[in-house]
């Protein structure tokens, strides 16, 4: 380890999809700035092409305001660290040309981090997981991961769309839209709390893997056939798939043997799924350990803080072999400082 | 029948630095493209880039330029807030 005894600062850049965030963390895991600003499109999903535009115009702007919000010097950064996947290719590659800049003309190492593992890494800090039982939902990713023989293990994912993603969609063709900076995962789980009835939808886990596209095909036609409320759609169709998760994450969990259950990404934030995890954690004896809003979704903190766990352990990228990596498995990332 | 395209841009910055930074940050962008249909260099003579894109079709060439210019656009704001920052 190199950089253990040093005192410093990492700069983070994450863009794998539609957030550009920027944080500072210090080597010893305290986050000093942790600055985001979303692209939304005007209808439908993300455009990757429009979204990489977003970033690059607010790149700067955003590192500028980390910078101010951390109160550190910029030349006191010891190491730039970025998200080199997975993602959506545009994005990641603007958020790489930004990082490539920084360490270069400051002349300091650069990190290629992991996004998946950098949710996992976040929410260790920040609840003081050690070893846990990890669900990963956001809206491109669906993953039951835990740390086993050396690496994080993936036991079980989605098969075809992630879980966010199957809500957002849902969303949109129930005519929901953001509003008041509320996201659409957040307007779907409001009105299921007011649903009263539960109607069967395709409840889909195969073996530890779980499929949502039969789920989403299924309630869209519920919608089409305006014969329920809509509350009682979004009802069933958040309990379907936060039940699947439950299910595959216990398994996990019984296997393992672990003792905590860390539940991160932009789904996190839904208190349904939230209460379900920790009533089932609990009746494992282990601890729930849900990641706060400011760290759930996609953020720079956590790209700065796991830059700054690679650092460590010299696990830097020369500049001119900085290549993004749209399809970078968490399970092919080398975390040498897990079990130390 | 596929149509070839291609277009030089020269940008020039305001330092040697600068512009030595961003081919860098470039540079594996023209190694490991998005794209085959578009091949890009990126080349410098003091403060001076050059882009060279030598393309399939117009198509191809549109969206490498596009991303070229918003990649210079962005790595010329982010150096100059640093190089202003610098003690």
């Amino acid at each position: 380890m190199v950089g253990c005894m040093r005192k410093g600062y990492c700069l983070g850049i994450e863009s794998t999809a539609d957030d550009f965030g920027v944080g500072i963390a210090s080597f010893e895991g305290e986050i000093l700035a942790n600055v985001n600003h979303s692209y939304t499109p005007e209808k439908g999903g993300i455009h990757p092409r429009e979204a990489a535009r977003h970033h690059a115009k607010v790149a700067g702007k955003v590192i500028e305001e980390a910078l101010e919000k951390s109160g550190i010097k910029i030349d006191n950064l010891s190491v730039i660290a970025f998200s080199q996947g997975p993602g959506l290719g545009p994005c990641l590659r603007t958020g790489a040309t930004a990082a490539r800049a920084l360490a270069t003309y400051l002349g300091i190492p650069l990190v290629g981090v992991n996004h998946c593992l950098a949710h996992i890494e976040i929410g260790k800090l920040v609840t003081e997981a050690t070893d846990p039982i990890t669900l990963y939902v956001s809206g491109g990713n669906t993953i039951i991961a835990a740390f086993e023989a050396g690496r994080y293990r993936v036991f079980g994912e989605t098969l075809d769309i992630a879980v966010g993603n199957c809500l957002d969609v849902f969303a949109r063709e129930a005519g929901l839209k953001p509003e008041n900076g509320k996201a659409l995962g957040r307007i779907v789980e409001e009105m299921a709390i007011k649903g009263r009835k539960y109607i069967t939808l395709p409840y889909t886990v195969k073996g530890m893997d779980l499929s949502f596209s039969g789920l989403l095909t299924a309630a869209v036609s519920l919608l089409h056939e305006k014969k329920h409320r809509l509350e009682d759609v979004c009802f069933s169709f958040q309990e379907t798939a936060f039940s699947m998760l439950t299910e595959v994450t216990e398994r996990a969990l019984a296997h393992t043997e672990k003792r905590e259950v860390l539940l991160t990404g932009g789904v996190a934030a839904n208190k349904r799924l939230q209460s379900m995890l920790k009533t089932m954690a609990e009746e494992h004896d282990a601890r729930f350990c849900g990641v706060p809003r400011e760290y759930s979704p996609d953020n720079g903190a956590m790209i700065a803080w796991t830059g700054i766990l690679c650092f460590k352990h010299n696990l830097t990228v020369p500049v001119e072999k900085s290549f993004v990596k749209l399809k970078w498995r968490l399970d092919e990332v080398e975390v040498p400082w897990v079990g130390e | 029948m596929t149509e070839e395209a291609s277009a030089v841009i020269h940008v020039g910055f305001r330092s040697e630095k600068i512009a030595e930074t961003i081919q860098k940050a470039l540079d594996p962008e023209t190694r490991s493209p998005a794209t085959y249909r578009c091949k890009v260099q990126v080349k410098r003579t003091g403060r001076m880039l050059t882009l060279i894109f030598d393309a399939r079709d117009t198509t191809a060439l549109r969206a490498s330029v596009n991303s070229y210019l918003s990649w210079l656009r962005l790595l010329k704001d982010v150096c100059e807030r640093v190089k202003a920052r610098m003690p």
